[in-house]
């Protein structure tokens, strides 16, 4: 049974110089919960994301995060919220284990075996002394996912983690998105992949247009 | 074909006569301006009166020296030949002979270059000249000789190096042979450019200590004579032209080798250099640099991050990453030299202006965690806490480098108080955090109108971010406490 709700979207709207691209959207998402956004390209679902996590500034609505008004730089949400969205970005001089380690000190949780095995989990075990200037895309995708899972999280935002993963990789990825909520985390995601979306997720927020 | 873009052509040399003269009426009036206003500075007012022989002969062997290995340096990272667009799409997708469309434009950049290299010469040696050393003898001809073909020599170096670097095999990952198999390593060349470039600024480096220790134990009994500077200018003309005829030759010989990777890759920087003026944000550039650079790197050696807490971690981290910045640790070094060597022919004020600037660029070198961090809420938001607290965190190497850069220079031209030098090393620091801080351009933003034409007012403030307080303090030290 879903706990309380975690995170409560009420009424967002975003428009870009008199373009609508999100339109008065309303969720709740509670903890052990998965709510996946879906709809076809352009439809505003990367836009959604940024203004939840305070990313990007919606002109109306209300986001709040466990009864608090959720404001991307209260330190308290940036410790309970992991987000990977198209604008997460590494430092292009520290190694991928180096860089995850770093996430994970940073969160007070310096448990080495855990970012090993995210590592592993995610296929980076290969590429784990270079750096993020010489990954392909998909590579970066998963270090992505991965600074995620690094560090203590409550609620997890993801915007199409299934992007360039192989069929090993989408496995894992809703393997992992189940344990995520059986451990009580709250999942927001945004996805084009049915299979995903119908085995992970809860409740759908549709924005096709 | 050739008829027809000949005719093609009717009326396009008149154009182009055009924008050569433009471009030549430009650059005389900016050089004229430049010429004038140098003429003006009360030169002797800034200059010491005494400066041993020796330690002048070493500061413009190591002028030379210095000046030789930056730009060989910085040509042999961008790399004069290149291909745009339409030769990517056209000519090198095309079998036709490769060599006998592009020796022709490799000559002609080559002599270019040469006439490039013999301006900036001159230029340089008029400089010289302007702020002729007293006591020692008179060498103009020798500075114009020096610098003029030291540029020549130079830009035909970087035109064999790209050259080089093209036809140097790859080292590929061979499959173990069958037995009695022979396989043929492939010989990997070494970069001889980039090792030449390094090799001058190392000389120089050396010059200018020795520069330094003679002006320090004051070494002035030892008299250079005029045929002794004469001898030491010819030996390092002689060197220079001899690699310029070497490296040209080189070069023009293996042009026809240039791959299309080769072609294309300097299109790509001079595309990021060209974003970078256009919309004046460096940006462009340096990120464009920095990532191929950490692409050469690739991998690094495995090392643990230990530490005991958040704070330690993130410092630990900033030490790795220093450690793979070797050219940020020697501009440091080489910038804590500088004010020692303007020390040997300038006065306490001209010497405290660089000192300030260049504790400036040498600790805002340092500071890449604090821009990468501050320029990017993405990162914030991965890394938690607050962002104050992630920026004081990651100020803290920038002032341990200011602290040391004072330090460092604090007998360099000093006139006030030691304690004063903390003083200097925060406003530094302040200085370094206001770049580091600095926010996204806004393009549109206030221009003004002037005799000259409309001034970007808004862009060039934020441009010279965290640079306009350097120069603040600069002046307030220079000036104010004495």
């Amino acid at each position: 049974m879903p706990e309380t709700t975690l995170l409560a979207v009420s009424g967002i709207r975003r428009e870009f110089g008199g373009v609508v691209v999100v339109d008065d959207v309303t969720f709740t998402v509670s903890g052990g919960e998965a709510v996946a956004v879906v709809g076809p390209n352009g439809s505003g679902k990367t836009t959604l994301l940024r203004c939840v996590v305070g990313a990007d500034r919606a002109d109306a609505g209300h986001v709040s995060f466990a009864g608090r008004r959720m404001s991307e730089t209260d330190p308290w949400v940036r410790a309970s919220v992991a987000a990977a969205l198209d604008d997460l970005e590494f430092f292009p001089d520290l190694s991928v284990a180096e860089h995850l380690s770093l996430l994970a000190y940073a969160h007070g949780t310096p448990d080495v075996d855990a970012v090993d095995a995210v590592i592993v989990d995610l296929g980076l075990d290969g590429v784990r002394d270079q750096l993020p200037p010489t990954l392909s895309s998909g590579q970066r995708r998963r270090l992505a996912l991965a600074s995620c899972f690094v560090r203590p999280r409550r609620l997890l935002v993801l915007d199409e983690p299934e992007q360039r993963l192989d069929t090993d990789g989408r496995r894992w990825l809703v393997d992992k998105l189940l344990a995520e909520k059986a451990a009580g985390t709250a999942v927001l995601f945004a996805s084009h992949d049915d299979e995903i979306v119908s085995r992970v997720a809860d409740v759908r927020v549709d924005l096709e247009r | 074909m050739r008829r027809l873009r000949r005719g093609h052509r009717h009326g396009q040399w008149a154009d182009r006569a055009g924008d050569v003269y433009v471009i030549v009426l430009a650059l005389i009036v900016i050089v004229g301006l430049v010429a004038s206003s140098v003429h003006r500075v009360p030169v002797g007012a800034l200059r010491v009166g005494d400066v041993p022989p020796l330690a002048a002969t070493c500061l413009r062997a190591a002028a030379v020296l210095l000046a030789a290995g930056t730009v060989t340096l910085v040509l042999r990272t961008v790399g004069p030949v290149y291909a745009g667009p339409a030769g990517q799409a056209w000519l090198l997708a095309t079998p036709g002979d490769r060599a006998r469309w592009l020796r022709p434009r490799v000559v002609g950049l080559a002599v270019a270059a040469t006439a490039v290299g013999a301006l900036g010469g001159l230029a340089l040696a008029g400089v010289g000249l302007r702020l002729a050393l007293p006591g020692v003898p008179a060498s103009g001809a020798l500075v114009v000789a020096t610098g003029a073909l030291v540029l020549l020599g130079l830009a035909m170096a970087l035109l064999a190096g790209q050259a080089a670097d093209a036809v140097r095999p790859l080292r590929p990952s061979l499959p173990s042979p069958p037995d009695g198999a022979r396989v043929d390593e492939p010989t990997h060349r070494p970069d001889w450019p980039r090792a030449v470039g390094r090799l001058l600024l190392a000389a120089g480096a050396l010059v200018a200590a020795g520069a330094i220790a003679a002006n320090g134990s004051r070494t002035g009994g030892i008299h250079i004579g005029a045929t002794v500077s004469s001898a030491v200018g010819g030996v390092m003309v002689l060197a220079v032209v001899t690699i310029a005829i070497v490296s040209a030759t080189r070069g023009i010989r293996a042009a026809g080798a240039l791959d299309r990777a080769s072609l294309t890759a300097g299109a790509a920087l001079a595309n990021s250099a060209m974003a970078a003026t256009t919309s004046m944000d460096p940006s462009f550039l340096f990120g464009f640099v920095e990532a191929r650079r950490l692409r050469r790197i690739g991998r690094v050696r495995r090392r643990r991050l230990v530490a005991p807490g958040p704070i330690t971690a993130i410092l630990v981290a900033e030490t790795r990453r220093l450690s793979r910045h070797a050219t940020v640790l020697v501009v440091f070094a080489a910038l804590v030299g500088l004010p020692y060597v303007c020390a040997i022919v300038l006065t306490p004020v001209p010497v405290t202006l660089v000192r300030v600037l260049a504790g400036y660029v040498a600790v805002n070198g340092m500071a890449g965690g604090l821009r990468i961090v501050s320029r990017s809420a993405a990162l914030r938001r991965s890394l938690g806490r607050t962002d104050g607290w992630l920026r004081g965190v990651h100020l803290v190497t920038p002032a341990v480098a200011a602290v040391a850069y004072v330090v460092a220079t604090a007998w360099a031209g000093r006139t006030y108080p030691l304690p004063l030098d903390l003083l200097m090393a925060a406003g530094v620091l302040l200085a370094v955090l206001r770049a580091a801080t600095r926010p996204p351009m806004v393009y549109d933003s206030a221009w003004l109108v002037t005799p000259f034409g409309l001034v970007p007012v808004g862009l060039i403030t934020q441009v010279v971010r965290g640079l306009d307080l350097a120069i603040v303090v600069a002046v307030i030290f220079a000036f104010v406490i004495r």
